[in-house]
Formats: C-alpha cells, structure tokens, sequence
C-alpha cells in the first residue's frame, strides 16, 4: 500500500526547516530505512513528506575542538568518528543499511532503535533542532523533554566536545539484522572526568551516575560497575529479560571503563 | 520521475514514496530482485544505484530520481555472465535460488571495488544478507573465486577437498 503523498525536496537547511514546520505538518523522510517499510506496508500514513537527501545537512566538521554531525550524516560515515561514537555507528544494521541510515534517524527512532543516544548521552552532546517556534538547542535529555520526534520538528545536527578517550561495548548480536540488546559507553573527558551511558539498561538511554561517583572518588572498575546497577531501570522485551540486563550491566560497564583505561 | 534501469531510461509513474523495490517488480516487471522481509534485513532485495548496492525495499522512489540502477537482469546475459554469476554457476552457490540476486548484486559491487579474497572481507560484505538453505560455505568460495579471478568453467563444478559436491548431474567427488 503506497500513499500519493507529495514530497518536497528542499536543497538547504533553512528550506528544510521552512518545509517540515509549516502546517500542516510533513513527515520527515532522511535515509527512510524506517519509514519507506512502514509506509509500504500501510504501518504509518504520510500526507506531506520532506526529503533531506538535497538539504545539505550531511556535513561532518571539526572546529575548536568540538564535532559538529549534520543529522542526515550516513550511520556509514559516522563510523569513522572516534568511540563512542563510531563503534556504536558501526553496531548497526549492515553496510548497505549503514550507507543509507542517518545518525538524525537514529536519535529520533524509539528504542530499541536509537542506539546512538547512548554515546551521546555519554558525550554530553548537545542537539539543534527546529519547530514552529524557533531554533532550540538542547541535550538529549532535553530534546526528548521537548516532546522528541513529533511532527513539525527538524533535527539539525548534534555536536560534541571531541573526548580525551572514548569506549564503546555492545551485547554481541546474532546478525546484522538484529537489534542491540545492551550498550555502554564510556568517555574521558578534557579534565579527566568519566560520564558513563547505557542503552537496554532503561526503557531508554541513561546515565550512569552512581558508577561515575565511584570513580571521581576514587573508587576501583569493580566498585563502579557495581555501582552501575542503581541507576538502571531494568525491563523485559523481545531482546533480553530485566533480570538478564541487571546481571549483565555491571560486566559491561566492568568491559567499557577498562577499554577506556580508566 | 526518470530512472536508468539496466542502461535503458526509464519514465516511470509510481507515486514518490513507492519503494524501488515495488517500481521495479510492480512497474517494471523486473522480478529479480525479491520482496523477502521488506525491512531491509534479508538482503533479497539489494540492487546497485550508481554501482553502490541499495536495499531497494528501504529506498523511495524520489531518492533515487535520475539514478543508474541495475539488477542482476543488467550483469549479464544468458550467453554472457559476468564474472561473479559464472561463479556462482562454478561453485554451485545456489540452492532454492532467492537469495542468490542480492547475493550476486552485492558481490559484484564487492568485486567491483578491488574486494579481496579474503573470507572475513567477503563476510562483512555480505554480513547483510540471509541464505536461508544455509548456503554460505559456497556462496563465499564463489565470491572469494570472482575476487581472485580465476579461470571458471561454468559447465562444471568446482570440486573441493572436503565436500562431496552433488550437482543436477549427480554426485561429484
């Protein structure tokens, strides 16, 4: 079942932002490796639709220090970027998926897709995205307060504070067609300070506060990845069972801070 | 919309968000490339646009307008296959057959781009795609021959040293 939407093809940023935000609201198609499927198989309707592909929002840039990712930057592009960033990139999908997939699609999808949230969160990154009311800036944590993916909104890019050291480790998966069940992600930063992020230890991507604290104060890998387990909010699905993801978080955030080197 | 389909132009009426998969089976009546899962995990579907393999069942028509694209119909002819079709006829790569076009696809461009062979390159190449008879012993062989360039008889079978092949033929040591 394939709608007769429209889809505009916008070729810049302020085009793009222009076309998503005005009524009634687009759906945003960027590598579609989500919604062509969908939308094949009558899963979502589409109306209006606007393509990012001409938008010139691609771009992977380093300045002062800090990254700056265009939201419809190729998942295979992003694998060149350091940990966590890169590996986690490289945890998803398969190459031809990875060549078509966009690091915006990714943060927007809903767990467990969405991998890249974990790496992010870990990086403190902060997004840029547009609505009707204007340009807004944000971490992730703020982006997904801000109502997340919905209709009207444009994910512009997201940049980061290039990291000291950086690690990523992921629950092995059987195929490239499977989901990631569980990630952490792990970054040294400029002052020596460690952050440390999951996926598949909550409903959605946390931080590990608690593990951190162990570490600032001194505290060894083994305290701090069991420490991990007070910020987790374990739950069941199709991937991987709550007591299954309590036991395994501690190994992993164990696996992360030593490939960091913490 | 305007399409290049097995070098031949193409004027085609899908609406924009129609997979390329759909314009090519539905429109086209290209049926090599096959509707497997149709979420980009079986690989059943992969064709080359712009010498680059796609998941056809996760692309938009409208995202690919002007493109090249090109599926095993365009590899070669029956008279005259390509190098990684003949060796998949040699090593006797397929078995029920509906993997085998985005397996080939997805080769060609593999060797098409220097690709060694190497098992664990050829591996991450084609990390994308199922062969659910399980084939992949002689799917790698066959890809690793074409990477190789080696000389193909495609009205034999390629023997092995630790397989008794059985072809339409009959046994082969």
């Amino acid at each position: 079942m394939t709608s007769t939407a429209a889809v505009s093809m916008p070729s810049s940023e302020a085009e793009a932002v222009a076309a998503v935000t005005e009524q009634p609201f687009a759906t945003v198609l960027a590598g579609g490796t989500l919604l062509v499927p969908q939308h094949t198989l009558g899963q979502v309707a589409v109306e209006r639709a606007v393509w990012l592909g001409r938008a010139e929002m691609d771009g992977i840039s380093r300045s002062n220090g800090r990254m700056t990712v265009g939201a419809a930057a190729p998942l295979a592009a992003c694998t060149r970027l350091d940990a966590p960033v890169g590996p986690c990139a490289a945890n998803i999908g398969d190459n031809e998926v990875k060549a078509q997939a966009t690091i915006g699609g990714n943060i927007c999808s809903p767990a467990p897709y969405g991998d890249l949230r974990g790496p992010l969160l870990a990086l403190g990154a902060v997004l840029r995205w547009a609505d009707p009311d204007g340009t807004h800036t944000g971490g992730i944590a703020d982006f997904a307060a801000s109502g997340g993916a919905r209709p009207g909104m444009l994910l512009l890019d997201v940049a980061f504070a290039v990291p000291e050291a950086g690690s990523f480790v992921a629950l092995r998966r059987h195929h490239t067609q499977s989901l990631t069940a569980m990630s952490v992600s792990a970054v040294r930063g400029a002052d020596g300070a460690v952050t440390i992020a999951a996926t598949g230890a909550a409903p959605d991507a946390c931080r590990l506060h608690a593990a951190e604290a162990v570490l600032a104060g001194g505290g060894s890998i083994a305290d701090a990845a069991a420490a991990s387990v007070s910020d987790a909010d374990p739950y069941d699905d199709a991937l991987a069972s709550a007591a299954y993801r309590s036991r395994v978080l501690p190994v992993y955030v164990g696996r992360a801070l030593e490939q960091l080197g913490a | 919309m305007e399409l290049t389909v097995n070098s031949v132009s193409c004027t085609v009426q899908s609406p924009p968000l129609t997979s390329l998969l759909n314009v090519l089976r539905e429109e086209l009546d290209i049926t090599s490339p096959k509707a497997g899962c149709e979420s980009g995990g079986c690989g059943a579907c992969t064709v080359l646009v712009d010498g680059q393999p796609r998941r056809s069942c996760l692309t938009a028509l409208c995202t690919v307008d002007g493109a090249a694209v090109v599926t095993v119909e365009g590899l070669g002819t029956p008279e005259d296959l390509s190098r990684v079709q003949q060796a998949f006829i040699h090593h006797y790569a397929a078995q029920c057959g509906f993997c085998s076009d985005g397996m080939v696809v997805a080769a060609t461009a593999y060797v098409n781009a220097g690709g060694s062979d190497d098992t664990d390159a050829i591996r991450e190449a084609l990390a994308g795609h199922f062969c659910r008879c399980t084939g992949y012993v002689k799917i790698l062989e066959a890809v690793a021959a074409a990477a190789r360039g080696d000389e193909l008889d495609i009205d034999s079978t390629a023997s092995s040293a630790n397989n008794t092949y059985v072809t339409i033929a009959g046994a082969e040591s």
